[in-house]
Parts: C-alpha cells; sequence; structure tokens
C-alpha cells in the first residue's frame, strides 16, 4: 500500500489541536485526533499519543481550560475548550500561517 | 506570566493528581479507540494491541506531558543546594570558620540596625503617622514656644478638618494611691489630645476637649498602659480610682493603647493630666521658666508663659502651606501682644522675627534622634566596615579553596558544563553559607540589641527591639549583600581557566615575582578597613582619656553632691527652710566634712539655674546677641565648698542679708560682655533695663566648663540663696579625704535629721561629670572592640595568605634551598609576598581615616581627628601584628627538608 500519510509539520500541531477545539467548541482528546485525522481526509497522521503532552503545553500557557465531564456513554472525560486568549493565539497563528504558506506558494509558483 | 507561574506552583503541589488524570485519559483513549476498532471488525486482542501501537510510547508521553510543566530552575535549584551541602560537609572546618566570622560580622551589623531602626526609623505608633505635624518656632522643634492663650486662638482660626493639640514635657511628681508614695512622670496634654493622635483606651474612655474646659475644674487622669500594669497589675478595678497627685486627687477614667508613649520619643510618662489642672498638679513646681510670675496662680491665662508644645493634624497635604500662614499670622500677633514694647530692642526684633513653620510630626518630638543619630551613625559605619572585612576575609578563604578544586571545575567545564551553571552552583554554596551566618547573625543581633542599647546610655528609655520587618529585610539584604561580594570573585575566578595547564598541574601557573594576586588585593583590604576602625578606636580612647582628665574649673573629685526635692517630699517653702538649716547644721558635725553649700541644683546637670535677663544701664546687645545668663542661687559658702577660683573681689558672707543690698558674683566672661574691660567691683546689674541697678556685683570668678566639659562656658552669675525665695534641690559637701567613704555616713545623717525627705542622689561633681559622658564611654568600648576583632580577622587574613603561599611553593622553596638558599632568603622569599599586601593596605588604611575621621570630629574631644600620633601609632601597632603573624609562615618555610618537597611532586 502506497503510504499517503504525512506526520504533522513541526510547530503546526497547536494551531490544528486549537483550530480543531474552535471548530466544535468541547472535545476530548480522542475526539481532537479524530476530528484531524477525518477533516484531513486520513491525509495527516497524528501520533495519538503526542497530542497529551501538546494539550498539556496549551494548558500551561492557559490558550485552553480543560475539564472533567460524561460522555453520551456515561464515561468519565476531560473535555477541552478555548480560553479567550487561546482564541486570540488562533487567530495571530492562522493569520500568520496563511502568509506563510502565501509566500512559499509565491516562491514555488512555476514562472 | 503570573497566571503561569501559578499553574505550575498548583502543578508542583498537586503531582499526583495530575499523573493520575493523565493516566486516566490516556486509557481512555485507548479504551474508545480499542472499541472503534472491534465495530470496524478486528477481534478483540489484536484490537487492543493495535490502538496502543497507534498510541505511540505511552511512558514517553506521559513523561513529555509532565515535563512540560517541570521547573527548570526550582529542579537546578534543588540539585545546587544539594552539592552545595555535600561541599561544606565535605570541608566542615572551613564553613564552620566562615559561619563564625560571618555571623559576628552581620550580628554586629544587625543589632546596631535593629537599634538604629527603633530609634531613627520608626514612626510614632499612631494611625496614620504621616499626616502628624509639629509646630516648630525657626529651626527650633524642642523648645516649648506656646502659650495657653495663643494655643486657644489657632485652634480656633483651623479649619474642621485639621485639629491641632498641646502638650508638655513630663516632669516627676510624686503620687499617693491608697496611701502608698511613688514617684512618677506625667506630661500635660490638652484634651483633644487623643483625638488628634487617633489613640484607642485599652479601657475606660480617654479625654476629650470637655475634660479640658475650665482652669482647675477637671481632675481626671488618664494611666499609660505600662503604668497600669506595673503599678495595677493591669485590673480593671482601676477606673473610677483617686490618686492623689501632688496633693491634688485625680480620678482614673482611662488608660490609653499600649505601645503608645506621647509624642516625645525619650519620654515614657506615667499618666497624663489636662492642660486645665497645671497648677493643681503643681506641675514643675508651677515655676514658670521665664520672666516673674506669681507661683500660686495657674499659667494657662498669661500670654507671656510659654510652656506648650503643639502639633497639628492634617489629612489632606496640599493645605499644609496654608495652614501654616494661618498659623503664623496668629503667632506673630501674639509676639507683638507680648514684646512690642519690650525694652531690650535687639531681644524685641529677635521675638518678632520668629516664625512658625510645620515640620513632619511622624516620628513625634524626636529628642532621641537628635542625640543619637551621631553615634548611632558611626557605630553603623563601623559595623559596615566590620562587615566588609569579614566578606574580604570570607572571600580569600573561598579563593583558597576553589583553588584547590580547580581540578574538578575544570573536569566539569570539559565535559561541557556551562560556566554560569558553575558560577550559580558556586554561588549557591556562598548564598547557604550567608543565610547560615544571617540566622546566626540576626539571632545574635536582637539578643544583643536591648543590651548594647543600655550600654549607649543606662536610662535609655525603653524601647521595642523586638524583630519587624524592617529589620527582617535589612537581614536579607545583608545577606544577599554579602553573598554577592564574598562570593562571586571567586566564582567568577575559579571559573576562568585554561582547561589543559588545569588539567596538567598540580598547581596554577601562579607567578613568583609578587604581582597582586586576588588573595593580596583581600588582604589588603582587610588592612585598609581595620586600619580605619583601629583609628577610630584610638581616636574615640583619647577623646574619653582626655574628657577623664580635663580639669572642670572646680574641685570635682572632692565634693559630694546630694540630690533632693523638698517640695515633692512635702515640704512647704517656710518648712523648708528650717530643714536646710538643720541638715547642714548634722552633716558639718561629721568628721572629714570641711564646709557645705547649698545651691539650687547640683553642677554639672545639664544647665543647672534659670535662664535670666541681665542689664546694665543703657545695654544695647549687638546683632544677635542675648542680654541673658544662667542664674543660680547659692549658699554663702559655695565658692569655697566647690573650689571655684575668684579672681577679683569677695565672696558671699554672712553679712549678705535679705534685707540687705543684693548682691552677685559673675563669671569673667558675663564681665567682658557686660562691661568690657572696665573693673566690675562695685558697679550695678538688674533683671531689666528699667531697673538695672538691682545687684551689686562683688566678685568675678573664673570661667569654668559649669555645664558640661564640651559646651561653651556660659554666661554665669550666682547670687546668694538667702536674697531668694526658692527651694534648694542640692546640699554640696566638701570632703578631707576620700568622698566614697563618707556617703553612707551621709545618708544615715540625713535619714536622722529629714526622714521625710527623700534623697534621690550622693555623687561626687566628678562622677556627675562622667555621667554626662557615658555616650562616648560605650563609643569608646564598643568602637575599641570592632577595633580590636578587625585587627585580628586582617591579621588572620595576611596569616593564611602566607601559609598557603608557602604550602603552594613547598617545592619551589624547596629547589632552592637544596640549591644553596640561607634561611633568611626563604624567610625573605615568603614575607616579600606579604610586604606589598601589608604596605599598600597601610597606605590606603591610613589615607581612609584621614576622610572617615571627619565623621567623628563631633564625638572627639582635645585631639584633632588628624592628630599624627595617634596615626602613627596605629601604624605601629598594626605593623607588629602584621610581622608576627607573617613570622610564624615565614619560619616555617626554613624547615622545609628539600629532599621530601621534591619528592612530593
Amino acid at each position: 500500500m502506497l503510504s499517503s500519510r504525512f506526520s504533522i509539520p513541526q510547530g503546526t500541531l497547536d494551531m490544528l489541536i486549537l483550530q480543531t477545539i474552535a471548530r466544535q467548541g468541547r472535545l476530548h482528546g480522542f475526539e481532537i485526533a479524530e476530528e484531524i485525522k477525518s477533516r484531513s481526509e486520513n491525509i495527516l497522521q497524528v501520533e495519538e499519543g503526542s497530542l497529551y503532552p501538546a494539550l498539556q503545553r496549551l494548558l500551561l500557557k492557559d490558550w485552553i481550560h480543560g475539564e472533567w465531564g460524561k460522555t453520551t456513554e456515561n464515561r468519565r472525560a476531560r473535555y477541552y475548550t478555548l480560553t479567550q486568549s487561546g482564541k486570540e493565539q488562533l487567530s495571530r497563528e492562522l493569520n500568520q500561517y496563511q502568509q506563510v504558506s502565501l509566500a512559499i506558494r509565491k516562491v514555488i509558483q512555476p514562472a | 506570566m503570573r497566571g503561569n507561574l501559578w499553574r505550575r506552583l498548583q502543578h508542583l503541589f498537586l503531582k499526583n493528581q495530575f499523573d493520575e488524570e493523565l493516566e486516566e485519559e490516556i486509557r481512555f483513549h485507548q479504551d474508545l479507540r480499542t472499541e472503534k476498532l472491534r465495530k470496524e471488525g478486528v477481534p478483540e486482542a489484536k484490537a487492543r494491541s493495535q490502538a496502543k501501537k497507534q498510541f505511540g510510547n505511552s511512558l514517553q508521553m506521559k513523561e513529555q506531558s509532565g515535563e512540560v510543566w517541570r521547573w527548570n530552575f526550582l529542579e537546578n535549584l534543588m540539585q545546587d543546594l544539594g552539592y552545595a551541602c555535600r561541599q561544606m560537609r565535605m570541608n566542615f572546618g572551613l564553613s564552620v570558620a566562615v559561619l563564625l566570622t560571618l555571623s559576628l560580622g552581620i550580628g554586629a551589623t544587625t543589632s546596631i540596625f535593629s537599634i538604629f531602626e527603633a530609634v531613627i526609623l520608626r514612626s510614632l505608633s499612631v494611625t496614620h503617622p504621616e499626616q502628624l505635624y509639629l509646630l516648630q518656632i525657626d529651626s527650633d522643634v524642642l523648645s516649648a514656644a506656646f502659650s495657653q492663650p495663643l494655643f486657644s486662638r489657632m485652634q480656633k482660626k483651623l479649619p474642621k478638618e485639621a485639629s491641632l493639640s498641646a502638650t508638655t514635657r513630663a516632669v516627676q511628681g510624686s503620687i499617693e494611691v491608697d496611701g502608698k508614695k511613688e514617684s512618677v512622670r506625667y506630661q500635660l496634654i490638652s484634651g483633644n489630645f487623643y483625638q488628634t493622635l487617633q489613640v484607642k483606651p485599652v479601657l475606660g474612655r480617654l479625654f476629650t476637649g470637655e475634660d479640658d474646659r475650665v482652669i482647675g475644674n477637671h481632675p481626671v487622669v488618664v494611666l499609660s498602659h505600662r503604668f497600669w500594669t506595673n503599678y495595677f497589675a493591669g485590673s480593671p478595678d482601676v477606673l473610677g480610682k483617686v490618686i492623689i497627685v501632688n496633693k491634688q486627687p485625680l480620678t482614673v477614667i482611662g488608660v490609653a493603647a499600649a505601645e503608645f508613649y506621647g509624642l516625645w520619643t525619650d519620654q515614657r510618662p506615667d499618666f497624663w493630666v489636662p492642660i486645665a489642672m497645671q497648677s493643681n498638679v503643681d506641675y514643675a513646681g508651677n515655676s514658670a521658666a521665664y520672666g516673674d510670675f506669681d507661683r500660686s496662680q495657674p499659667w494657662a491665662p498669661h500670654e507671656g508663659i510659654f510652656w506648650l508644645h503643639l502639633f497639628a493634624r492634617i489629612p489632606d497635604e496640599r493645605k499644609v502651606s496654608q495652614l501654616q500662614a494661618l498659623l503664623s499670622i496668629e503667632h506673630t500677633h501674639a509676639m507683638e501682644k507680648v514684646y512690642g514694647q519690650y525694652p531690650d530692642l535687639e531681644a524685641r526684633r529677635q521675638y518678632l522675627s520668629r516664625r512658625v513653620s510645620l515640620s513632619s510630626g511622624a516620628h513625634g518630638f524626636h529628642v532621641l534622634s537628635e542625640r543619637y543619630l551621631t553615634p548611632l551613625n558611626i557605630l553603623m559605619g563601623m559595623s559596615g566596615l566590620l562587615l566588609l572585612i569579614t566578606c574580604a576575609n570570607i572571600a580569600s578563604l573561598l579563593m583558597g579553596r576553589a583553588e584547590k578544586r580547580h581540578k574538578e571545575i575544570a573536569v566539569r567545564m570539559s565535559m561541557g558544563a556551562s560556566r554560569l551553571r558553575l558560577i550559580r552552583q558556586l554561588l549557591t554554596e556562598s548564598l547557604l553559607l550567608a543565610m547560615g551566618g544571617s540566622v546566626i547573625g540576626g539571632f545574635i543581633g536582637i539578643k544583643f540589641g536591648p543590651g548594647l542599647l543600655k550600654l549607649l546610655d543606662t536610662n535609655f528609655p525603653d524601647v521595642n527591639l523586638s524583630p519587624n520587618l524592617m529589620v527582617l529585610a535589612f537581614s536579607v539584604c545583608l545577606c544577599i549583600f554579602t553573598t554577592v561580594l564574598f562570593g562571586l570573585a571567586p566564582a567568577l575566578k575559579s571559573t576562568r581557566l585554561d582547561l589543559v595547564s588545569s588539567l596538567k598541574l598540580n598547581y596554577s601557573n601562579e607567578n613568583l615575582s609578587g604581582r597582586f594576586s586576588f588573595g593580596q588585593i583581600m588582604v589588603s583590604i582587610q588592612v585598609a578597613l581595620s586600619i580605619v576602625l583601629l583609628t577610630s578606636a584610638f581616636l574615640l580612647n583619647r577623646t574619653l582619656v582626655n574628657l577623664m582628665k580635663a580639669d572642670p574649673g572646680f574641685a570635682a573629685e572632692n565634693v559630694l553632691s546630694v540630690s533632693f526635692d523638698p517640695r515633692l517630699s512635702g515640704y512647704s517653702l517656710e518648712q523648708s527652710r528650717n530643714l536646710y538649716e538643720q541638715i547642714e547644721a548634722k552633716v558639718q558635725t561629721i568628721p572629714g566634712v570641711t564646709s557645705t553649700a547649698l545651691s539650687e541644683c547640683a553642677m554639672v546637670s545639664g544647665g543647672c539655674g534659670r535662664q535670666s535677663g541681665m542689664y546694665t544701664q543703657g545695654f544695647v546687645a549687638a546683632h544677635g546677641q542675648r542680654a541673658a545668663v544662667q542664674e543660680l542661687f547659692v549658699g554663702q559658702d559655695y565658692v569655697q565648698t566647690l573650689g571655684l577660683t575668684l579672681v577679683r573681689g569677695r565672696s558671699f558672707t554672712s553679712q549678705d542679708q535679705k534685707n540687705t543690698q543684693p548682691v552677685a558674683l559673675i563669671n569673667q566672661k558675663t564681665a567682658r560682655f557686660y562691661f568690657g574691660n572696665e573693673d566690675v567691683i562695685g558697679k550695678r546689674i538688674g533683671y531689666s533695663l528699667e531697673n538695672p541697678d538691682q545687684f551689686e556685683i562683688i566678685g568675678v570668678l573664673k570661667d569654668a566648663p559649669v555645664n558640661n566639659l564640651r559646651e561653651e562656658i556660659p554666661k554665669f552669675v550666682i547670687r546668694p540663696d538667702v536674697q531668694n525665695s526658692d527651694f534648694m534641690n542640692s546640699l554640696n559637701i566638701r570632703i578631707n579625704g576620700n568622698p566614697d567613704a563618707l556617703v553612707s555616713t551621709i545618708r544615715i545623717a540625713l535619714k536622722e535629721v529629714a526622714p521625710a525627705l527623700s534623697i534621690r542622689s550622693i555623687q561626687t561633681i566628678r562622677e556627675r561629670i562622667n555621667l554626662t559622658f557615658t555616650k562616648e564611654q560605650s563609643m569608646t568600648s564598643i568602637s575599641s572592640v570592632f577595633g580590636a576583632v578587625a585587627t585580628i580577622l586582617a591579621v588572620i587574613g595576611l596569616y593564611g595568605l602566607l601559609s598557603y603561599k608557602v604550602a603552594r611553593r613547598t617545592a619551589e622553596i624547596g629547589i632552592r634551598m637544596a640549591l644553596g638558599a640561607g634561611p633568611r632568603s626563604v624567610q625573605w622569599l615568603v614575607l616579600q609576598g606579604l610586604l606589598l599586601a601589608v604596605f599598600s593596605g597601610v597606605t590606603a588604611g591610613i589615607a581612609l581615616s584621614l576622610y572617615t575621621s571627619q565623621f567623628l570630629k563631633s564625638m572627639l574631644f582635645g585631639i584633632s581627628n588628624t592628630d599624627p600620633l595617634t596615626y602613627a601609632l596605629v601604624m605601629v601597632i598594626f605593623l607588629a601584628c602584621a610581622f608576627l603573624a607573617g613570622w610564624i609562615p615565614a619560619h616555617r618555610a626554613t624547615h622545609i627538608d628539600p629532599m621530601n618537597a621534591l619528592r612530593a611532586d
């Protein structure tokens, strides 16, 4: 089978997580991993474990907020929501990313 | 950033919960994945292992998650501390030595600072002390300057939000409670005193304006907390009790807050009485210090008696200058009322030009800080120097050790340790030492602070020296300061290495030509600073000797002064005349007593006598001068009893009686002031310009320092007590032989004739003089200790430096000796290193002393702060000590066995 999966570029994982949470409002870890995978149509592969240190980093920076709650199957899970400063950070990062990718596209554009 | 810190701290303390939650989260994730895989058709067993695989290394993830939160700084610190502790254990002896020296330096500094803080820096313990202002006349804030009518007018002029109150200085009095007599001190205060200060009672109530309306009509008293606890055992029954103060019954209405002692920093009054009761409680004998007033009348209605000290609370700082102008106008009106027609034009000009201003009252009437600012500043400086010396001493000790660790440090650096990290580690060690020193030193400081206070002045009022935030902050600063001072240089130097040579050689390639090494610099600093301390100690010691030997101008050693207070002992003025005759007659029968004389007060007790205006016919004072003298009433034989020298005319005789021509003896200074070079015998002098012929001058006394050896000799006039009617509070007894032997005999004799008369003290005049320089005595002893400790430290430093050098150069010395060098040249080789350090230190020290000794100037007596002999002496003593310290290692060096020395490497 031809591997059409890529690991996530360095430094963009935080942005992806933030964006994913922002879109859905309130997600637990598994949902975030699934969401990223399905959104990218299975191209982007999050090594599922690496999600958790990243979440801790975001918690420490106070960009997301973690809260224990119940799933629809009535199981305990930690749900993450975006904080105000998380929202600000996300828009900063998106903006930056768009500028960078635009620039890259301009560079690699065939004449 | 603060939120970040907070979350890290939370993590630190909730570590277990954090781990459990993460664990649960990961398990949950894997469970969900397994379920999903199963739904996709993967068999149960395989689903779980695939979920795990997909998740990745969960242990590593947990580690990484935890690491996000971890605190590098804290972890490193813990590591450094552990390392430092191990190092200290390994060098136990050295660490103890460092701790001891450091706690000595820090202890001395802390104890002096705790006094400095309590006496100079601390505000009154009232609410918002910064809103208080003292009314001062020109630059004089400590003299009583306001009359009661002026005070009332000023009060009425002030707007509502500001309040003005009055207080007096405390005076001695006697009280009687339930038949028991006691000597006490009390202050008079205006009714609104406590309201202005916002002081609360601990019991009952305090005065209000209603307790101070009508003269003589408010027989109430408020006790101080201390008096209440000491004298009434803190009993609440004290309310309503009647205490008799100088024969006036007063009812106790309340007790003021603890720690509150009024506005005078040097006084701890036992109770307060409304100023309306001034004459009823016979405040200050009801004898106004200025002018002739009827002693049986209260002072309050008089415009011309200035007996009150005023202060105000002004909550709005912007109003201060406006209110000051308001008060100043009132004051000028009062001055015009009293002195507008004053015949002495110069005195009138001086009175009318006085201006009221408001100065900060946060520290109250700061008598204590006025008195002790200079000594405390000097002591702070000295202890600071001592601390610097200990730091230099420790720095060279640590340097020596750091060099021993050269190899270790070199290895660590070559393995990739960053220099910063190593410096931090070495500094952590220093910090640990400094913290130990601060703690021990802090305890020393707290323990010896009160003792030091009593050493400064045995009558020092109670000051709360228990450690507070200020002293704590000071200690912390000292700790950090000393760490940097003694730790930074060795840390920097020992981490700046040439790795290769350090690893190869056993000792660093210090050159042998006596270049200034770090150790030498530290030693010269110690030498220089200890020279400064030694010089100060010598200057103060010689000051004390000079004071002790100084000629007061009278027979100080052979005169006993008995102090008493017949008025407080219950005698009326008429009865007292009788009393004096009886005790004089009795004392004169004691063998060894050659003559006796009464006086208003004992000589050398801070301006004994009274300030009186004195005029001759048509006298016009020059600009800035005052036609006033220090006047003292004395018994007939006063001149001969005290051994004052009569240079012209005659002394008092039995011919001088109440109804004969009033006479006066004046000193040379008075004669020159009023008469220039004329012969003054038979000339007249009087209390006012209208009546300048009151007294005939019958003789001239040689000028003598009658108040204090340091003070300028005053214009001094004595007059016979028979021509005055006032209490005599001292009996002077001239003794042939040893006065001490007669003290108890005299005491018994007095008890016999006058059992009701309480005796305050019996002392020779020399003892009284010595009491005027207790401050100098304590400064001398403290500075001597500092000087000695500093010298010892410097000498130890020298010794250490040389021993270290000899040890390091054992091989070299061995070779030299093997090649035929004699003991003398070996000794010289060793001492060479010392010479430069000592001589540069001594030179710098002398130069520094010449500069710093000018701060001592005001304390010195009979010696210049640049006295060459003192400096020479200090130099000789120091060099002697230094060479003694150098001789031992030098001598040891000559006994090095060349064979052993060469084999060692």
